[in-house]
């Protein structure tokens, strides 16, 4: 639990840091569609160098993001044998029943590697340099269009920002519990599968009644102070659009453009 | 049983924030048999000198017995399972750890882990209700369904069957009504003194502290700046004013009437009783 990196935020003073969550957010998703259009060994290798800069910048050490792909390496590995056991074509190495590893296998596994590897690094970079508030606000902003539909926008904002914020509170209540248990004889991580399925129960159960009394809590407490969802409302903190979040944004278009022409000439 | 703390630190880490040295080169002794309170401000290592006596918290450098058990920072499993069983803990909201489906199976999870037999367990549910106070028709209901002062019991209770010869608290009487937090400390007293337990409780109120303690450490920045008898404690108001403790209820109100009489008492008194008695010789002369 302690070893989890993915979506969890660094404080720190960088130009990643201070730029617009909305940039950020609209810069990430692009660049993780963007990877998807890339086929070429010199696209992946440009994006990937793109990635280190964007990691360096953060001044967040390169050890942290490594421990945020480490929990996923496995999967991760696991995917990119299948694409390279499973895709014939080029210059064949090894052929046994349906499997065979060819060069353009071996490509292709690597690209899948790259891909994932990459989308980690830079959800890890947006999610470290965001804090989970400014994110939700940003997620609000983007979505706003969407409420000429009748969708409730703020109200999903609201309910992503409420479970954002008690994360910390449940990893830390987790803790307890689990500490309690321990105190009580329990040893985790020892024994069968099953017998450790069944450890499982002693932290679930005490976590939900406690998340369950809070919500309602919480629930009481809206009330209230008469929140009232559909309502118009104007926000405590305010987003503001600065001249880097526009380069930021530039450096994704220029990006794509690098990702194109090197797709076409490079065949 | 005899507990030794040897030059012991330790950090304290929650997700990516690690405090260091939440417990700073501590060294101290707590005889055996001894109802000791542990008192200090939020965040002076309280919470973590007790996980370090049960294991939940590792040192980082320094080593803590428990009687011929000892815990270093690479803590083997075999003995920590081993000090945990001689060390009950009971944890801040202890309520709050309660799962089964009866009371009588919560009560049982610690016996059962800890590998008693089931007609030892049995007798050690039965045995800690009755010790905690509660009767055995509560023993089929669910835990969920209890008053707020019935589960901390049976909370309680599921620590006390598995017979710990140490028993640490956390404020076992926090959030509840004054009358449920003074039977549980009377009970925790009454249960220390027919058992010969070693038993730590982390309070802060000074009046649980003379009413139910005999020794006090009191703790700041993760150090142990005294560790001596309440009564050595409360006797010397230089210390007290060095240490940044308040008073127990009887003692300040020994120390208003002084003040406004200009008449030193002879002693401290630190209960309600003594100061009666005090005041009520005072009256004769």
């Amino acid at each position: 639990m302690k070893s989890l990196i993915l979506g969890r935020y660094f404080p720190n003073d960088s130009i990643i840091h201070r730029l617009d969550a909305r940039a950020k957010l609209v810069a990430a998703l692009y660049f993780i569609g963007l990877l998807f259009f890339i086929d070429h060994g010199l696209g992946y290798l440009f994006v990937g160098l793109f990635t280190l800069g964007v990691m360096y910048l953060t001044k967040i050490r390169l050890s942290v993001f490594i421990k945020g792909v480490r929990p996923l390496i496995f999967l991760i590995l696991f995917a990119a044998m299948m694409r390279v056991l499973f895709t014939g074509g080029g210059e064949v190495f090894v052929s046994w029943g349906p499997f065979t590893i060819s060069s353009q296998g071996l490509w292709v596994g690597l690209f899948t590697f790259m891909r994932f590897i990459l989308i980690i690094f830079i959800s890890t970079v947006l999610t470290l340099s965001t804090k989970p508030v400014d994110l939700t606000d940003a997620i609000n902003a983007l979505l706003k269009p969407l409420r000429k539909l009748g969708v409730p926008v703020d109200d999903f904002a609201l309910m992503l920002s409420i479970s954002l914020r008690f994360i910390p509170n449940l990893l830390d209540e987790t803790q307890r519990v689990m500490d309690a248990q321990r105190a009580r004889g329990v040893i985790f991580g020892e024994g069968t599968i099953v017998e450790q399925m069944k450890k499982l129960v002693p932290i679930v159960l005490p976590l939900f009644a406690s998340s369950l009394n809070r919500a309602e809590e919480m629930a009481d407490v809206m009330d209230v102070k008469n929140y009232q969802s559909g309502e118009k409302r104007t926000h405590f903190r305010q987003l503001t659009w600065h001249t880097s979040d526009s380069i930021a944004l530039l450096m994704m278009v220029g990006l794509t453009a690098v990702v194109i022409v090197v797709n076409y000439t490079m065949v | 049983m005899q507990i030794n703390f040897n030059r012991v630190y330790a950090d304290y880490q929650l997700g990516p924030i690690r405090s260091k040295n939440v417990v700073d080169g501590i060294s101290l002794e707590l005889a055996k048999n001894t109802f000791t309170a542990v008192v200090g401000h939020t965040g002076a290592g309280k919470s973590s000198l007790l996980k370090l006596l049960n294991g939940l918290l590792l040192p980082t450098d320094g080593e803590v017995s428990v009687g011929d058990l000892t815990i270093d920072k690479n803590g083997k499993k075999k003995t920590l399972n081993k000090v945990r069983k001689r060390v009950g803990m009971v944890f801040q909201f202890p309520e709050r750890q309660l799962f089964a489906e009866t009371v009588e199976q919560d009560i049982a999870f610690g016996p059962k882990n800890f590998g008693f037999s089931k007609e030892e367990i049995t007798q050690l549910v039965d045995q800690s209700l009755k010790q905690v106070g509660l009767t055995p028709d509560i023993l089929p209901k669910s835990p969920f369904s209890l008053s707020g002062g019935q589960k901390r019991r049976v909370a309680i209770a599921g620590i006390i069957a598995t017979k710990p010869d140490v028993l640490v608290l956390d404020e076992p009487g926090a959030g509840l009504d004054p009358e449920g937090k003074q039977e549980i400390l009377a009970m925790l007293r009454t249960l220390h003194d027919t058992h010969d337990s070693t038993t730590i409780l982390v309070t802060h109120d000074m009046n649980d502290v003379v009413t139910y303690c005999d020794n006090v450490l009191v703790m700041e920045k993760g150090q142990v700046t005294t560790h001596q008898t309440v009564r050595g404690l409360f006797s010397n108001q230089n210390e007290i004013d060095r240490l940044g403790i308040g008073l127990p209820e009887p003692l300040r109100l020994q120390r208003l009437i002084e003040e406004h009489t200009g008449r030193v008492f002879p002693h401290v008194c630190l209960t309600q009783q003594e100061l009666k008695d005090q005041l009520l010789e005072g009256a004769h002369l």
